[in-house]
Formats: structure tokens, sequence, C-alpha cells
């Protein structure tokens, strides 16, 4: 699950644009409630979140695995 | 009347393959030159690894970015890194599949199940086959296109600092003959290696193999003449030489019509024009005949009865030619790797199907060690082969 931006927001210094997904972990709570209320942002579940695909390189904490399929053919493999 | 009137029996022409001559214990040698290699691994920077890693990362964010600017395109629900969802959400929901420029099947065909591979062609069965709707959404296309070269990128990447051992060594059976993507994919993290690495390419294996099959006489053309030729111009662009190198690996391989079609636009990833591709095929045939022949009399090798009439069954054919082209491309690096391990022991890292990864300078003797090795090998010898 992914957390999509809606519209053009402002967060401290960082800006999203519309459809851009949100850091995991920047919302939480009842900024997240707040957010979500006010529909500037979404959570979808249709989208795959980058951040979690890629914890290693992102720094996300909640990583989410690649498909077999996909390592298999664009991993390093055995 | 249907059993009076069965198809001429046809004898089908036993085909005929050159086989390389290969030096004695090749398979004993190559499996140790490979072993070894798998043993050593590469050495890997963690640290440079994650810095390309990181950057790269953000630079896939700004792709996403750019893909999602085209937002009547790809909408905010739309997961570029899926194909289904790019599928449904890009391309029926904007009607782009109507306009693949290939024209469906006649009413008449369909009833007779007369060229099935018009349907095949049409379809658009992957982020390989989106150029297809280059004609509709050209710009969606170059993102979702560069979009996807850098996951791919990204997860070859974090595979590889998944498989690092702990000595900081990658050791992976790609680096012992891989061949195909993973190869170019690897080919992106080559600045994480530790230490000075040199590489040996065999450019034109490929033409080499097949007009050494198809005993063509001719010398092998340059790509850059070639395309200068096609498109009448003195100077050519990258997209004119890809789009002539393509065309001559499409001829090589056997691929005429709309397969040739597909994979120039496969590889070049924009629409082909078919008049020029046709008018060029023809040329090419015409100028390699001994190429075209070849292909000819492999196509009879798999003729098959159906109803009426005899078919060429396409499936089995392109099977065959694929596979004993792969073969042929694998041994000719495998005897590169043999003729450089000769004259410099040791210095082979990583071998792969179209170049040689060392770990230090060749020796200048390299080139002739390994071209006649090479010749040594294939020498015209021919043995019966049954399909």
């Amino acid at each position: 699950m992914s957390l999509i931006c809606l519209g053009h927001r402002q967060l401290g210094d960082r800006h999203f644009d519309h459809g851009a997904e949100i850091d995991p972990g920047l919302l939480e709570g009842d900024l997240l409630d707040y957010w979500l209320d006010r529909k500037w942002c979404m959570e979808s579940l249709d989208r795959r979140s980058l951040y979690q695909l890629f914890p290693v390189f992102s720094g996300c904490t909640h990583p989410q695995e690649l498909a077999p399929n996909e390592l298999a053919i664009y991993g390093v493999g055995e | 009347m249907r059993a009076l009137n069965r198809p001429p029996t046809i004898i089908k022409p036993e085909l005929v393959l050159k086989e390389p001559c290969l030096p004695d214990e090749f398979q004993q040698r190559i499996a140790e030159l490979d072993g070894r290699i798998y043993q050593n691994g590469l050495a890997v920077s963690l640290e440079r690894l994650l810095v390309l890693g990181r950057e790269r990362f953000a630079k896939l964010l700004a792709a996403d970015h750019e893909a999602r600017s085209l937002q009547q395109i790809t909408g905010v629900r739309t997961d570029l890194t899926d194909w289904p969802s790019v599928y449904y959400h890009c391309l029926i929901s904007t009607g782009a599949l109507d306009q693949v420029p290939v024209d469906p099947r006649k009413q008449f065909e369909q009833w007779h199940g007369l060229s099935r591979e018009i349907d095949e062609i049409r379809s658009v069965d992957g982020f390989v086959d989106l150029w297809k709707v280059f004609g509709a959404q050209p710009q969606a296309v170059l993102r979702i296109y560069e979009f996807r070269d850098r996951f791919e990128s990204l997860v070859f990447g974090q595979s590889m600092l998944q498989r690092l051992s702990a000595d900081g060594r990658l050791r992976t059976k790609l680096f012992c003959g891989g061949q195909g993507q993973k190869c170019h994919l690897f080919d992106d993290w080559l600045p994480a290696l530790e230490g000075e690495h040199h590489r040996i390419s065999l450019r034109t294996h490929l033409q080499a193999v097949i007009f050494w099959l198809a005993g063509e006489r001719h010398a092998l053309p340059d790509s850059g003449k070639l395309a200068r030729e096609i498109f009448n111009v003195r100077f050519v662009s990258r997209s004119q030489t890809a789009f002539a190198t393509s065309l001559f690996e499409g001829f090589l391989l056997g691929h005429s019509d709309l397969r040739l079609w597909e994979f120039v636009g496969r590889q070049t990833r924009r629409m082909p024009d078919q008049f020029l591709l046709k008018l060029w095929h023809e040329e090419l045939n015409r100028r390699y005949r001994r190429v075209q022949l070849f292909h000819r009399d492999w196509e009879r090798c798999f003729l098959k009865e159906v109803g009426d009439h005899y078919a060429v069954d396409l499936n089995a054919h392109r099977a065959f030619v694929d596979g004993t082209i792969a073969r042929l491309r694998s041994l000719v690096a495998a005897l590169a790797a043999l003729a450089v391990e000769e004259v410099c022991p040791g210095t082979i890292v990583a071998r792969f199907q179209d170049s040689l990864l060392c770990k230090q300078q060749p020796d200048a003797s390299v080139n002739r060690n390994v071209s006649d090795s090479l010749n040594a090998a294939f020498r015209h010898k021919s043995q019966k082969k049954e399909v």
C-alpha cells in the first residue's frame, strides 16, 4: 500500500506534486488522519510503494518483497 | 473427396548443421574456468553500491513524477511497476490498443484459421511491446520506458546487494556465461566494482556465426555504413544506426514481414517504417543470398501437414533457430575466454555471451590468440543433425 498525494501540497520543506508518493512514515497518527479527511492524500492498494520495494536505497523501515518473477527476470540470480 | 485430395507427400530435406571443431578437453577446461570464476566472485564496494543506489532511487522517483505529469494517461492509481495496471489504466481506458498499426485478421482468415500470427503481433503483451502504441501516446510510452529502465536497474542493484557475501564478493552463475538482459543490467552497476577492470567485447559474433553457418562469403557489413545507405544521409543519428543494426540482426535471424517489424520495434522501442523494412529486407536478401537460402532450407525442415496443405510450424522453427544460434554464440564466447586464459592466465573475472571482464589490462597478443582459436574451431566441418 502507498500514500499518494492529491493536488500540490507542502509539508515542512517538502513539496509533493499531484500523484506523487509520500514517504512512508512521514505522515502518521492524527496528521495522517487530518490529510486523509481533507482528501489531501489517499491510501492506494493498487500502487506498490517504491520506498518499500527498495528499502536498501530509500531507507524505508517497512520493506515489501518484490515478486518472485521480477527477481527471477531482473535479479542477479543464483 | 477430401481423402482423395490429400496433399502430395513431400520429402523433408535432412537438416545439415555445421558444428565447430572444439579443442581437446573443451568442456572440462570451461567447467574449470567457470568454477574458478564462481569461487572467486567479484569484489563489490558496498559503500559505492549504496551511493549509486540512492542516486538512482532519486532518479526513479523523478521518472515516476515525469510519467505522472501526463495525468490523462497515467493517473494516480496506475502502478507503473506492474504490467496489468499499466495495461488497463493507460492502454485500455485510453483506447490506445485500437491504434496498433497492424490490420486485424479478415473474416475469411479467422474462419479458416489462417494468419494466426497477426493476432500475436497485434497484441501488446508486456512492457516489451509498449512501443506498439507509440503512435497513440508517444510521450507516455517514452516516459514509462524511462521509468521501467530505472526500476529494472534498481531491482538488479538491490539483488546484488542482498547476494553480497560477508567477504564483500558477489558470486553468481551470471558471471559464468550469462546472457540476455541481465548482462545489460549488470553493466549499469560496473562502477560499484572494486579496482580496475577491462572488457573484451565480441561485437559481431552473431553476424559471424550466421555467416559461417550459411557459408556466406561476403564481408560483414558495418552498421554505420548500412544506416547511411538506408536513410540516404552522410551523418547518421544513434537511432538510425540502431534501426540498421536491428534490421540486419532480424534478417540474420530469419525474421521477415510482420515478425521483422516486431523484432526491430522491440529492439529500438520505436515504430519501424514497414515500407522501409520491406524494401531493405528484399535488398539484404539480394545481397546475402546464402543467408536467405539457408533460412529457407531450415524452414522447409519444419513443414507439417495442415488439412489439405503443408505449413511451416513457426513456433518449432523459431525455437530451433534461436536455440541453435544461442548455443553457437555461447561456444564462441567460451572459446574466446579459453584463448584469453592461455595468454593471461587467471585474469578473467566474469564471462558473458558477448563480452569478457578482466581484472587487468589484457596482453597485446590476446586479439590474435582469440582470432586464431576461433578460426581453428570454425572450420568447415559438417555434421548431419536430425531435427
